[in-house]
């Protein structure tokens, strides 16, 4: 809870200079699968500001993932993309191929979230940072090679340019994970999308992924989107949270207000699943998002729902400054 | 019993204990043998390898003619010394040039997709519709016998392969993680294609090119033998075969030394390549370590 304190108060102090970095407006992103239409991410709108940390909360195929990849438009192509996704007061939708590929990797990075299969095999881990270095900055070889070192002692790996040289296969998940972060800040990005950090990694290494997220961050300034379904990730570095629900965002505010007070029945249940808090799942398991539910997406397994839920589905409605909810009942 | 402990055995493969690796190594043996021998075929070769000599002809093998002369009088031994070079050209070229063509056609196929892919896959389909040596046969008639046009009709009947199995390679490659974090690095299509697919995609392209070596040896030499590859006197193989046709009952050794030179080279490649499909399947690597 400390954490989430001092988080807070970096948030308030960041606020009053703060300016958006991307504002997200109705984004809709829907895929065509067999002649059927998957609503992935459905009528979302979210804003970041400068230096702020956005925690994306939600369960597996709730379309947090795919709203990372629309932002960096890495869609395949039976993606259609709608709404306004706006970077510095600019549309990215509307950018050509060429300033698509300069955003991505110099502005807007994504640390994917496998770390043992997001680097290439046949390739040496110091070679595809210094790709990235020497492409968006126009460095010399040689100032860019010293470069990646740098980052790399940086970064707690052992004997930098011995593991210039290594292969992937070389290096543990916790290693690889810390060259793909070193890929992200290597270019001083404004914003990072980090999808799921900490998956597939022990308590151990979380903690220090977390570490290692938090510095980075700080240090420069950078904001980020943190894709993530552990809510304790998410206290621990984000400033505000956004809870996604079957391709919406159920509830959105600061994360002290989030964890401390969920207004949202599905915010509140996540909470009680949590192991520290009694660990009492949510009955039911989330709709497919290919047929979903009448009204409310949530109803079908809210303990809250009524009449009015299943037959009407609710807007996410300003509760105070800051705190959204997307619920007719809402817990206090 | 220690077989049985899993221990990385990354180059198992190179000890001489199993018989597979005894094989391996004698295979390799042998094509660097041919490859010496093709290189300094002048220094080896005991006599002209066209110097026409009617008083020795037919000769069997002695100690002057170690494989014996053909009915032009001509030492064998030489003939199948400098015959190495023709059928190592022969083959290396039209390697290198269909896997390049096939290379390139196939990752342009698989990782652009769509009317492309179309084009090229159905390109492909008809050229394997014909059976490939009746078409290398119909490319020669047209274009004159010859070693070049041998090369020539090969290269387009050979590519084929080489672009089926990288489509399909890239396919699965380029979904993989590794290219969808290029792509958000903001790498330009090309460099995914050329640094990021096309190195992950080698791997069976190395063992089916080696395989295929052994293949177009054997086709080369056959259309040699049909009187469509290497024109006299050039030495080439499939033609020494052909020229001894005619003696067999009475001087057999002028067809089989050039026929145990076409054997032994294309089993040699084929046993490499074997090797090289099971030394770069992870799969059988397991298998053989249980």
């Amino acid at each position: 809870m400390v954490l989430v304190q001092t988080a807070m108060e970096n948030s308030e102090q960041k606020a009053k200079t703060a300016e958006t970095l991307l504002e997200i407006r109705n984004l809709k992103t829907y895929f065509k699968i067999n002649g059927s239409i998957v609503k992935a991410v459905d009528n979302v709108s979210l804003k970041i500001i400068n230096g702020e940390i956005l925690g994306l909360i939600g369960e597996t195929g709730c379309g947090k993932s795919v709203l990372g990849l629309s932002i960096l438009r890495l869609l395949p192509e039976n993606a259609k993309i709608e709404g306004n996704l706006l970077f510095r007061g600019k549309e990215i939708l509307s950018l050509s191929k060429a300033e698509m590929r300069k955003l991505r990797g110099k502005e807007i990075v994504l640390i994917p979230q496998n770390p043992s299969t997001s680097l290439n095999p046949l390739m040496q881990i110091g070679c595809q940072v210094l790709e990235a270095v020497i492409r968006h900055h126009n460095l010399k070889k040689s100032e860019a090679v010293s470069k990646v070192l740098d980052l790399f002692s940086k970064l707690k790996l052992q004997e930098p340019p011995r593991k210039f040289r290594d292969f992937p296969h070389q290096l543990s998940g916790g290693m690889k994970q810390r060259v793909l972060m070193a890929m992200g800040v290597a270019c001083n990005p404004k914003l990072i999308i980090v999808d799921e950090p900490t998956k597939g990694l022990d308590a151990v290494l979380r903690i220090e992924v977390v570490r290692m997220l938090k510095e980075t961050a700080s240090a420069a300034g950078t904001s980020m989107l943190l894709i993530t379904h552990d809510f304790s990730v998410a206290a621990a570095l984000a400033h505000r949270i956004a809870v996604m629900y079957a391709g919406e965002i159920v509830e959105m505010g600061k994360t002290a207000a989030v964890l401390r007070n969920p207004r949202h029945p599905y915010t509140a249940g996540l909470l009680n699943s949590l192991p520290g808090k009694g660990f009492n799942p949510i009955p039911g398991s989330s709709p497919s998002i290919i047929s979903l539910p009448e009204g409310c997406r949530f109803h079908p397994r809210c303990s809250r729902a009524n009449m009015k839920c299943t037959a009407s589905h609710p807007e996410l409605v300003k509760l105070n400054d800051d705190h959204f909810v997307r619920c007719f009942n809402v817990c206090f | 019993m220690h077989d049985t402990v899993m221990v990385p055995k990354k180059f198992s493969t190179f000890s001489l204990r199993t018989a597979n690796s005894r094989i391996t190594a004698l295979s390799a043996l042998i094509i660097l043998l041919l490859v010496f021998t093709a290189i300094a075929a002048p220094v080896i070769a005991p006599h002209d390898p066209v110097a026409v000599d009617l008083a020795n002809k037919l000769k069997a093998p002695s100690l002057n003619y170690p494989f014996g002369t053909d009915h032009l009088g001509r030492c064998i031994f030489s003939r199948v010394i400098y015959g190495t070079r023709e059928s190592l050209k022969v083959s290396l070229i039209v390697v290198s040039i269909s896997a390049s063509i096939g290379i390139l056609l196939g990752l342009v196929s698989g990782y652009f997709g769509g009317l492309t892919d179309e084009l090229i896959m159905r390109a492909v389909d008809i050229m394997l519709a014909f059976p490939s040596i009746i078409l290398a046969l119909a490319i020669i008639t047209a274009l004159g016998p010859g070693l070049n046009n041998v090369i020539l009709a090969l290269t387009l009947v050979h590519w084929t392969s080489y672009a089926r199995l990288v489509r399909g390679e890239v396919l699965r490659i380029k979904e993989k993680e590794f290219v969808e974090s290029a792509r958000a690095m903001g790498n330009s299509q090309l460099r995914i294609m050329f640094r990021y697919i096309l190195p992950n995609v080698m791997a069976p392209v190395m063992v089916v090119s080696t395989l295929d070596v052994a293949h177009v040896i054997l086709s080369a030499s056959g259309l040699s033998f049909l009187g469509l590859g290497a024109q006299p006197p050039t030495p080439e193989w499939g033609a020494m075969v052909n020229d001894g046709r005619e003696f067999i009952r009475t001087a057999p050794h002028l067809t089989i030394f050039p026929g145990l030179a076409i054997m032994i080279t294309s089993l040699a490649f084929n046993w490499l390549g074997d090797w090289l499909r099971d030394a770069l399947d992870p799969r059988l690597r397991e298998g053989r370590i249980e």
